[in-house]
């Protein structure tokens, strides 16, 4: 099992690799996110929620269930940490 | 058990000069996160980081940690997090969808608060502080939790 490990990691990372190249490049103005996405933000941000922080009002408003649920998920890690590591006696 | 020296210089200094800065930079963090780079879960994580720092030096004294108890902070999280739901929940029941702060009437609130804020905005603003309020307690909670020593009895 560990022999046949080795060559499907290698497998993987040439694809990944291979996959990387035909990505847009960093900050290229011509890519398909900067060229309808980003612009939509920038332009309605001001109007629609009204305050200066672009990255402030997609995390709170545009995005607002994605928010929750980050919220849900740390809350969560610390219940079941509680859960976990509270003892309580047995006998 | 090994005897622990606790260094009162050491928590005086922190408690004295370093937490209190630690704090105010979160809350700074928190309420300037309209304008400028910082938000809910990081002025939460900051503020944490303040209050952790101040327990650290106390030498894992576990009996010394009367500022926030572990039944306080699990309400603080729920609380916190209780924050964000409602105001989501308000949406529906002011007539706009879910997590649609613009139509929970909350312009009283520049009365209190001098601001022009507008409902949004101040939505926007209630729910940082519920995220900040819940990531705070939930990362002091897993510190108290992970560095606690049993010696036989209950917690909390």
């Amino acid at each position: 099992m560990n022999k046949l490990a080795l060559p499907i990691v290698i497998i993987f990372a040439i694809i990944f690799i291979f996959s990387t190249s035909t990505l847009p490049n960093r900050a290229d103005v011509n890519s398909p996110s900067n060229l309808h996405v980003s612009p939509t933000y920038i332009e309605h941000t001001e109007k629609d929620i009204g305050i200066e922080n672009i990255v402030s009002a997609v995390l709170a408003d545009y995005r607002g269930y994605d928010t929750l649920g980050e919220t849900f998920v740390i809350f969560t890690a610390g219940v079941a940490v509680l859960a976990v590591m509270t003892r309580r006696r047995t006998s | 058990m090994t005897e622990r020296h606790e260094s009162v210089l050491l928590h005086f200094f922190v408690r004295t000069f370093l937490a209190p800065f630690i704090m105010l930079f979160a809350l700074y963090v928190l309420v300037h996160g309209e304008a400028s780079p910082g938000g809910g879960f990081q002025g939460g994580a900051i503020f944490a980081a303040g209050v952790i720092i101040s327990r650290l030096s106390l030498g894992l004294n576990q009996g010394s940690y009367s500022f926030l108890s572990r039944k306080t902070l699990l309400i603080l999280a729920c609380l916190g997090l209780g924050t964000f739901t409602f105001m989501g929940i308000a949406g529906v029941l002011f007539g706009g969808s879910f997590l649609n702060y613009g139509v929970v009437p909350l312009s009283w609130l520049d009365y209190i608060w001098p601001g022009d804020l507008g409902q949004r905005q101040m939505g926007i603003f209630i729910i940082e502080g519920g995220i900040a309020l819940g990531v705070f307690a939930t990362i002091i909670l897993l510190f108290d939790f992970l560095t606690f020593e049993t010696k036989g009895e209950d917690v909390p």
